[in-house]
């Protein structure tokens, strides 16, 4: 997305374009690892960090603060990692939720 | 898995090298491609499968013809999941258990989001990656046992029911 804004087109293209490319590029991805990964959900955080960080970057041209190579992909190893650390959290809430909802019992 | 088993939707039959030994399985899958393709897994197993040519929505089986059903990734790809289910519930015996390894739409609303925008492209492929699983289960009848979390609250272990005095 950021090779993308240096186009220097509208905004609103090259937000929508840019967006698609990333999510596109992260679904190739998924396809290509989920043998090793086993399924393409688990593709499903960077997908998060796919759309949002290009978003950022973006927003952040729009209002001024113009990134690099080098910044775009920071903020987005920085984003990853943030998000990396919620699904951690997240995981850990959902796991109790469980099980609280479905406390560990067998059917006869 | 006990007694007399449906596994719906045998695909390349990946799943059942995973089966406890011994089982009397009848598989059943929409495609006679992959039921070729799993014939080999089929030969292999230690118990006895039989393939059956069927689609999820129109079950060809009696009421209460089974003790154990099972699925696999598959509620993501049956058109209309609601009324598979309900055909699951009808074979299914009184007591009867739906075993179920399932992907389904997140509660966290980016990943939600994602699954949704996923689904976009996956559509086209033939899966719908954010369905909300759980809630066809208890709609179609089932009583939900136990629920585990495979990944997150994205791919789930489903642990249903037929309840005994209850019918759709």
């Amino acid at each position: 997305m950021q090779w993308l804004h240096q186009l220097e087109w509208n905004f609103l293209v090259l937000s929508v374009l840019g967006m698609a490319a990333a999510m596109g590029i992260q679904m190739l991805m998924a396809f290509g690892l989920s043998p090793l990964l086993g399924s393409i959900e688990t593709m499903a955080p960077s997908m998060v960090v796919a759309m949002i960080v290009p978003m950022l970057v973006d927003v952040s041209e729009l209002s001024g603060w113009m990134f690099g190579g080098f910044d775009a992909a920071t903020v987005g190893a920085a984003s990853g990692f943030l998000f990396f650390v919620y699904l951690g959290w997240y995981g850990a809430i959902f796991r109790r939720r469980l099980a609280r909802a479905w406390p560990a019992k067998e059917v006869k | 898995m006990h007694g007399q088993v449906l596994f719906l939707a045998v695909g390349t039959g990946v799943d059942i090298t995973r089966f406890p030994a011994g089982q009397t399985i009848i598989g059943i899958d929409i495609s006679v491609e992959m039921l070729r393709r799993a014939e080999a897994r089929r030969r292999a197993y230690r118990g006895q499968i039989a393939f059956v040519l069927g689609d999820a929505e129109r079950l060809a089986f009696g009421d209460g013809s089974f003790d154990t059903v099972v699925s696999s990734c598959t509620m993501c790809s049956v058109p209309h999941p609601v009324v598979a289910l309900k055909q699951l519930y009808r074979v299914l015996r009184p007591g009867g258990r739906l075993l179920m390894f399932e992907h389904v739409r997140s509660g966290s609303w980016p990943l939600g989001l994602a699954l949704d925008v996923m689904t976009l492209w996956t559509r086209l492929l033939g899966t719908e990656m954010n369905r909300d699983t759980v809630a066809n289960v208890l709609t179609a009848g089932f009583q939900i046992v136990r629920i585990e979390s495979v990944y997150l609250d994205i791919i789930l272990s489903i642990h249903a029911v037929k309840p005994i005095n209850r019918e759709v």
